[in-house]
């Protein structure tokens, strides 16, 4: 179990002038993700002042459903990725990217929890902030977002 | 998390960091390199003594540009096998850590933004190889990323570079964990 969040170590900030309006320790050029996986989402939404897609990293899967799903912000996911950390027999191999085409609401019945499972372009599905396989004990409910397959990756 | 939600929500929704103004301001300054963004409803409290006190924790981060940024992973030299994730902004940082980690290259990939029409997409790509170089147009010094079809890239949005010509090679990712890792 990995924590899922992303840290600016203190050397890595990029201080920017103060006119441009961003507070101090805001800006980075280096970050270091904790997690075993992350999001990155190319989105627009009503609520962002430009019209251009904005891009997210997102380390929680509970906190993209929330954006996806806000009647306030109106979000349209335009592309979505999941980075893995990929493991081989227990141990991390290299980085593995999945382009994610539908999210999915479902109950784990033994669990008695609630599951976001992410459906990838090739056909495999997952779950959880490590993306781990989807357990049998997951009944898949309902649509929660379909994207577009515009995103590619080699 | 509810709550965390609602947070987030309400910092998208009132937009209190306007990054596309920022990024034109910056391209007015000359200073349009890409950046990651924090924001303190994304913050991930992290309890006192647990984490370093000088970093800022954090659940998601944003991008200043639709300039590439880069994904790098790194075994580090540890009884465990530890793989640390960084994400980049600059090459010239990756080029940096990769000369000083005591780790050794695990994965890298670049992610590069794309239009197809009106629509912006990103393509991510695995690197095999980093290479200093210089550009030959300029003769300006320049980092240079070949991908598994041998493609070269190199600039602002890892494009193919009309002329380089390779220096020192800096990194090689280790065909093992080139092996069965893509999807699509």
């Amino acid at each position: 179990m990995t924590l899922p969040v992303i840290v600016t170590p203190p050397g890595a900030e990029w201080p920017l002038p103060k006119e441009l309006g961003f507070p101090v320790g805001s800006t980075w050029r280096l970050a270091e993700c904790l997690g075993s996986c992350f999001f990155v989402a190319l989105a627009t939404a009503d609520t962002f002042k430009s019209p251009e897609a904005r891009t997210l990293i997102v380390c929680w899967d509970s906190d993209l459903l929330a954006f996806a799903k806000s009647a306030a912000m109106s979000m349209k996911l335009h592309a979505l990725q999941h980075v893995r950390t990929e493991m081989i027999e227990g141990q991390p191999r290299g980085l593995t990217v999945k382009q994610i085409t539908e999210i999915w609401l479902g109950v784990d019945r033994e669990a008695q929890v609630e599951v976001i499972i992410f459906k990838a372009a090739d056909g495999s599905s997952f779950c959880g902030i490590d993306g781990i396989p989807v357990p049998s004990s997951v009944h898949i409910d309902s649509l929660a977002a379909a994207i577009p397959t515009l995103a590619t990756n080699d | 998390m509810s709550a965390n939600m609602r947070t987030l929500d309400s910092i998208l929704f009132e937009e209190e960091y306007p990054v596309s103004k920022l990024l034109r301001r910056a391209q007015r300054a000359g200073r349009s390199q890409p950046m990651f963004v924090s924001m303190p409803a994304f913050r991930f409290h992290v309890p006192e003594g647990l984490g370093h006190p000088d970093a800022f924790y954090s659940r998601a981060m944003t991008l200043s540009t639709h300039a590439a940024w880069f994904v790098l992973a790194v075994r580090l030299p540890e009884p465990e096998p530890v793989v640390e994730t960084f994400l980049l902004a600059w090459d010239a940082d990756v080029v940096g850590v990769l000369n000083t980690s005591p780790g050794k290259l695990e994965s890298l990939l670049f992610v590069t933004p794309q239009r197809r029409g009106r629509t912006l997409h990103w393509v991510t790509k695995h690197v095999c190889e980093v290479w200093e170089a210089t550009d030959l147009e300029d003769d300006s010094e320049c980092v240079v990323m070949v991908t598994e079809d041998g493609q070269e890239h190199s600039g602002y949005f890892m494009e193919t570079p009309k002329r380089v010509r390779r220096g020192k090679l800096i990194a090689k990712v280790p065909a093992a964990t080139r092996k069965g890792r893509l999807d699509s």
